[in-house]
């Protein structure tokens, strides 16, 4: 039950967090409120889990993306077009030009207010930016603003607030400088970590600012009406939104329900409008969508799930230093059946990088194939041929073991049944394939921190979501002694850093690409450093009287700020 | 005239034959295992539970699948006569996995219940037979651990020690002895003021000699009872754990576990919660309905 | 009397003391903390200032003695992981839903529970009393998660009698909303009714065999007379003395119902809480749950010899 309070950008645990998380798709209808009747009684009903904050600067998970972006205001908002396209429009800000070579990004405000009625001015995302980089603040996503000049030392103590690259010109006029030009800034201010911020209120609010709604002021669409913890949530219409004319909604309600025959009961019923489909669900609305009873929304999402090798003590076997047999274990698992059996969704993972994942403005995947797909029709599940192969890995460590004498261990933390299947069929096909023994252990999240940070694991499981839309987004967290290593087995290799470096100051987008397969390539398919298993998608259901509703790929799972409901009665 | 301690005086002439003292225990059991064989929903529990402890031990060896081989090939099929229950999402064998479950829970159950009892024992006698402020002190032992919450100290003790069969036993255990020790407690020191305890140490039998043959007796239907019914709150207690995510680990099961596989894929499957659910139910239906009529069976009032 | 209560007030507060010591210490001896997943990603220095912050990186002793003092005047300290909320704001929103379900599915069960076991008493050795207690049995052997679901899945999604998930809130809390409350209150009720009617019955039984019910029925009184006069009235003194019990037990909420139902309920919130290791909130929840439990122990002792004379307090233990 603990998955849902992860980060979205580090999901220690994404196989459920992903039914949540899964972003993007399309609206059959795009923006066309005001060419239909819309109903009386504008209500939207939703799932969702509860946010742990309020405060944008601390936003860590998928739950708070959702309110977050529907309450506040940034520069940008993304909607998605039919084909499930994203399409960035100005929100706070009314336009914005970029020059010095990509290196300084302006800002022309629009003239909008917070609920209190007071102006949003460039100082607020002035402040925003300063105060997410705080060092005393210790907010998880300062790393994304490192981007910006001087970022990263001020951050770490090294530079003063004042030295960063953040200026508000006039009350309307915002300039941000990069340390250096940074083409992937250009899919990055729309996020809500970055979005305007009130000191004065902040300051009044004092410690239960982030956890009191009645603390806060809004400058988004909505604003929070009440809230009672871990159960359900209600947004009102916010009357002082700049655009208040096209935002059609007066009630949105938010529920938390754990059950997913429960969920599927009140979505049937009626009494909820949006469902993210699992399993056997997939099927019968999909069918259901054929009849035009209801509307299936479905597309990418930028999430890779991994198997994760201990490289850094070799795990509990002390194996995991060995290409072979990472390779092996790799290629062992036949993803194709688990998304069929497991998942009924997703697809198969033989890559790093998700379908969905664009260098400028072309999908990367339809461009660079999977690397480790060769390697694992070569070996198509041949038993002998995956055992010879941990065979040589064994002799090459000089280990003198049988393989069924090998043990394995695999932590996780997944308590659902839909985890339990899943890790359960890793176990099988290991056993089954490699004829070694695996032992699951599967963990209350702090108890998983504990064993994984004391190293006590071979294998376990982890994933990626991306936070914005270009592959660098994926590879960023691979080169030694990276922040994130620890999580992902401190995979280290002197190649891919090598090739790592050489992305320094590359704003072309077709070079930009060529490394970044070369490093995908080196990864995956050469060190077998992590085991990519699948790519994440999205499966929403709607009902037909919900109209204009827009999932985008990333930041919020759902933006509804333009929604209408439409032959309802 | 006034009876003193002077007015008897000790036996101390031939030990008399124990069994002519004790002779009419024997009947009492006879007499209770009569008035269950009448019984006939005691009966017809005990014949249920014997069935599936039967095929909670050969279920799996006869159905020719394991437990853990997923067969892609053969995922969600209903019962046929290959799969007598049917498969589950991964294509294993339900009927394998659901005996199989059922004897893991089962013996969870029973092996909880056999710490508690054991552990009831010796602390309830322990405490009636030294008295006084020994007994003070471990009643207040007692009253502490009961008025914790029950679930906090279960789960803080499986995180503890970790998820496994022997962090399971201990933290489904580690409060439920207090009940049966307060129990026993009551009822030795009931015993020990009864007469015919009181006339059989008069007649000079040994203090071991009263626990074996009247304490240990007397107390043994109390027991019987308690042990009935604390065997389907085990199996409960389990199998709310399990939804929790706390217990076993694959790849082995229960009946918790199936079921909360189960109940996520029942719009569609309905069966693969049908036989899990269904076990547990006859399972501690069985259990409760032979715990009541061991309850009318014991209890004089209802002798007729 | 006087000095009774006095010195059982002060075995309340060496229990209390006792519980929240054992409370922290074993919370203390389970790996994690609150700020385990929240500080992965920081660099040491901020991590550093977090535990400062909540006081973690404090000796064991250090934070116990904190710990406790601020339990002793009252103050149980602010949630770690929702910053702001308290122990008592958390009961003030959650209780009252808990509670409500609880005493709703109560009032039912020992209700209907009562009247099962006059049935089954005077009916007694008839296929009445043998059906009435089987059903009773059949129902508590159904786990209440099944049960819940199944009632949910045919009652509210297939015929849509009632709403599938929610509780009445604001004005509603205590007696609107009804449609909301029905489905869990039944969800949840029979294991009172089980309980209640086999107690009723067995000690029906035992008064009947009592002389002056005897001498009532040689005076030729009415059966149904005698039932309502004297049987019942004098059976009542078992179900009395259980009820503070049931009392303590329904309000602090169940689980799997709250789960099912989406009931805003402090039962979910307790295994939340102890999941996330969320310390003042743990130490809080328990101390006053113990409370509820202890004086309602407090309050049977008393009620016992209020219907039943011929136990004396100053007799000492049960």
């Amino acid at each position: 039950m603990h998955a849902k309070r992860l980060t979205a950008s580090v999901c220690t645990v994404l196989l459920i967090i992903s039914l949540v998380l899964s972003a993007c798709g399309s609206s059959e209808s795009s923006q066309k409120s005001g060419e239909q009747k819309l109903d009386k009684d504008q209500t939207l009903n939703l799932f969702f889990e509860s946010p742990t904050t309020l405060d944008v600067n601390d936003v860590r998970n998928s739950s708070e993306f959702q309110l977050l972006t529907q309450v506040q205001e940034g520069l940008v908002r993304t909607y998605t077009d039919k084909n499930g396209k994203e399409k960035i429009e100005p929100a706070g800000a009314k336009s914005w030009k970029i020059t010095d070579n990509g290196k300084v990004y302006t800002f022309k405000l629009r003239d909008y207010k917070w609920s209190d009625g007071k102006k949003v001015t460039a100082q607020n995302y002035v402040d925003s930016v300063i105060r997410l980089l705080d060092p005393k603040k210790a907010f998880a996503y300062a790393f994304f603003a490192y981007d910006i000049k001087n970022a990263e030392k001020y951050n770490a103590g090294k530079a003063k607030a004042g030295d960063v690259g953040v200026k508000a010109l006039d009350d309307n006029t915002l300039q941000i400088t990069l340390e250096k030009p940074t083409p992937q800034f250009n899919k990055k201010f729309g996020f809500v970590a970055l979005f305007p911020i009130r000191l004065d209120v902040i300051k009044k609010g004092g410690e239960t600012y982030a956890t009191d709604y009645k603390a806060q002021v809004f400058s988004g669409p909505f604003i929070i009406k009440s809230w009672v913890k871990d159960n359900s949530l209600v947004l009102k219409k916010n009357p002082k939104y700049w655009d208040a004319k096209n935002v059609h909604l007066k009630t949105v309600n938010f529920k938390t329900v754990e059950e997913t025959s429960t969920q599927a009961s009140l979505f049937q019923s009626k009494q909820t409008d949006v469902i993210a489909g699992t399993q056997q669900y997939i099927k019968k609305w999909a069918a259901e969508a054929k009849q035009g009873k209801i509307q299936y929304i479905h597309g990418n999402t930028p999430l890779t799930s991994y198997i994760v090798f201990n490289q850094k003590t070799g795990g509990t076997s002390g194996l995991l230093k060995n290409a072979k047999i990472r390779q092996a274990l790799s290629l062992a698992i036949n993803r194709q059946d688990l998304v069929k059996l497991v998942f009924g969704r997703y697809r198969p993972a033989y890559g790093l990088i998700p379908n969905g994942i664009q260098v400028g403005d072309k999908d990367y995947r339809d461009d660079v194939a999977q690397p480790l797909k060769p390697l694992y029709d070569k070996y198509n599940g041949n038993k002998s041929e995956l055992q010879r192969l941990f065979k040589e890995g064994l002799k090459e460590l000089g280990v003198n073991k049988k393989l069924g004498d090998v043990t394995l261990t695999l932590i996780t933390t997944g308590t659902d049944a839909l985890s339990k299947s899943e890790q359960e069929y890793y176990q099988q096909e290991w056993e089954k394939n490699l004829g070694i023994k695996v032992k699951l252990n599967i963990l209350e999240s702090k108890l998983f921190v504990a064993d994984r940070n004391a190293n006590k694991y071979d294998l376990l499981l982890n994933g990626w979501f991306g936070d914005y839309n270009d592959p660098s987004t994926f590879v960023d967290m691979w080169t030694t002694n990276n922040g994130f290593s620890k999580f992902f087995g401190y995979y280290s290799s002197k190649k891919y850093d090598q090739l790592y470096q050489s992305l320094d100051g590359v704003t072309d987008d077709a070079q930009r690409e060529k490394i970044y397969a070369a490093l995908e390539k080196q990864l995956i398919a050469e060190d077998a450093g992590v085991a990519p298993i699948y790519y994440g998608d999205s499966q929403y259901f709607v009902q037909n009287y919900v109209k204009n509703i827009s999932f985008p790929l990333f930041g919020t799972p759902i933006d509804f700020s333009r929604t209408y409901i439409s032959g309802k009665q | 005239m006034e009876l003193t301690n002077i007015s008897f005086k000790k036996y101390r002439g031939r030990r008399l034959d124990p069994d002519q003292l004790a002779g009419h225990s024997v009947t009492y059991w006879k007499d209770v295992w009569r008035r269950i064989r009448k019984n006939p929903t005691a009966v017809l529990s005990l014949a249920a539970l014997m069935i599936i402890l039967t095929l909670s031990v050969i279920g799996p060896i006869i159905s020719g699948h394991d437990l853990s081989t997923i067969n892609p090939k053969r995922a969600n099929m209903n019962p046929s006569a290959e799969n007598w229950f049917g498969t589950d999402n991964l294509g294993r064998d339900l009927f394998t996995r659901v005996w199989y479950g059922a004897r893991a829970s089962v013996i969870v159950a029973l092996v909880c219940t056999l710490i508690q009892t054991v552990v009831g024992c010796l602390y309830g006698g322990i405490m009636a037979h030294f008295g006084g402020w020994v007994d003070e002190v471990m009643m207040r032992v007692i009253e502490l651990i009961t008025s914790m919450p029950t679930l906090l100290i279960t789960i803080l003790t499986m995180m503890v020690l970790g998820n496994g069969m022997t962090a399971l036993l201990v933290a489904m255990s580690i409060t439920s002895w207090c009940g049966t020790a307060r129990l026993i407690r009551g009822q030795i020191m009931q015993l020990r003021e009864s007469e015919y305890v009181l006339a059989a140490v008069a007649l000079g039998a040994s203090p071991f000699w009263v626990i074996l043959r009247h304490l240990i007796p007397n107390t043994f239907g109390l027991l019987m009872l308690t042990i009935a019914t604390s065997i389907p709150d085990y199996i409960f207690t389990e199998a709310g754990l399990s939804f929790l995510g706390i217990g076993l680990q694959p790849p082995n099961t229960s009946l918790g576990v199936l079921i909360s596989i189960g109940q996520q894929t029942m719009d569609f499957f309905p069966i693969q919660l049908l036989f899990p659910a269904l076990i547990l139910c006859v399972l501690v239906l069985a259990f409760n309905l032979l715990g009541d009529g061991l309850r009318d069976a014991l209890d004089p009032r209802l002798r007729q | 009397m006087l000095s009774y209560s006095i010195r059982r007030f002060a075995e309340m507060i060496l229990t209390l003391f006792i519980i929240a010591t054992a409370t922290f210490f074993l919370l203390a001896a389970v790996p994690g903390d609150p700020l385990t997943e929240r500080v992965e990603k920081l660099p040491p220095q901020i991590r550093q200032n977090l535990y400062e912050k909540y006081g973690l990186n404090k000796p064991l002793l250090e934070r116990y003695v904190i710990t406790m003092r601020g339990l002793a005047v009252g103050n149980f300290g602010e949630s770690i992981v929702y910053p702001g909320q308290t122990v008592q704001s958390i009961l003030q929103e959650k209780l009252p839903a808990s509670a409500r379900l609880g005493i709703q599915q109560m009032v039912l069960g020992i209700g209907i529970g009562m009247i099962l076991g006059i049935i089954a008493a005077m009916k007694k050795n008839t296929w009445l009393d043998y059906g009435i207690i089987t059903l009773a049995i059949l129902f508590i052997s159904i786990p209440h998660l099944i049960f819940g679901l199944l009632l949910q899945k045919i009652f509210a999604g297939e015929l849509g009698w009632f709403p599938v998930i929610g509780w009445p809130k604001g004005k509603d809390l205590w007696t609107g909303g009804w449609q909301y409350t029905i489905l869990p209150t039944l969800a949840g009720c029979f294991s009172y009714i089980a309980a209640y009617s086999r107690l009723l019955k067995t000690s029906m039984l035992d008064v009947v065999n009592q002389e002056y019910i005897l001498t009532a029925e040689s005076k030729g009184l009415s059966k149904m007379h005698i039932v309502l006069k004297h049987v019942l009235r004098n059976s009542l003194i078992p179900v009395i003395t259980n009820l503070p019990m049931s009392i303590a037990m329904c309000i602090t909420g169940s689980f799997f119902i709250e789960r099912i139902f989406s009931i805003p309920g402090v039962g979910m919130y307790y295994v939340l809480s102890v999941n996330e290791r969320d310390l003042p909130l743990i130490m809080g929840q328990t101390v006053i749950l113990s409370i509820i439990y202890i004086v309602v122990i407090f309050i049977t002792d008393i009620l016992y010899t209020v219907v039943d004379p011929r136990i004396s307090i100053q007799g000492g233990r049960r």
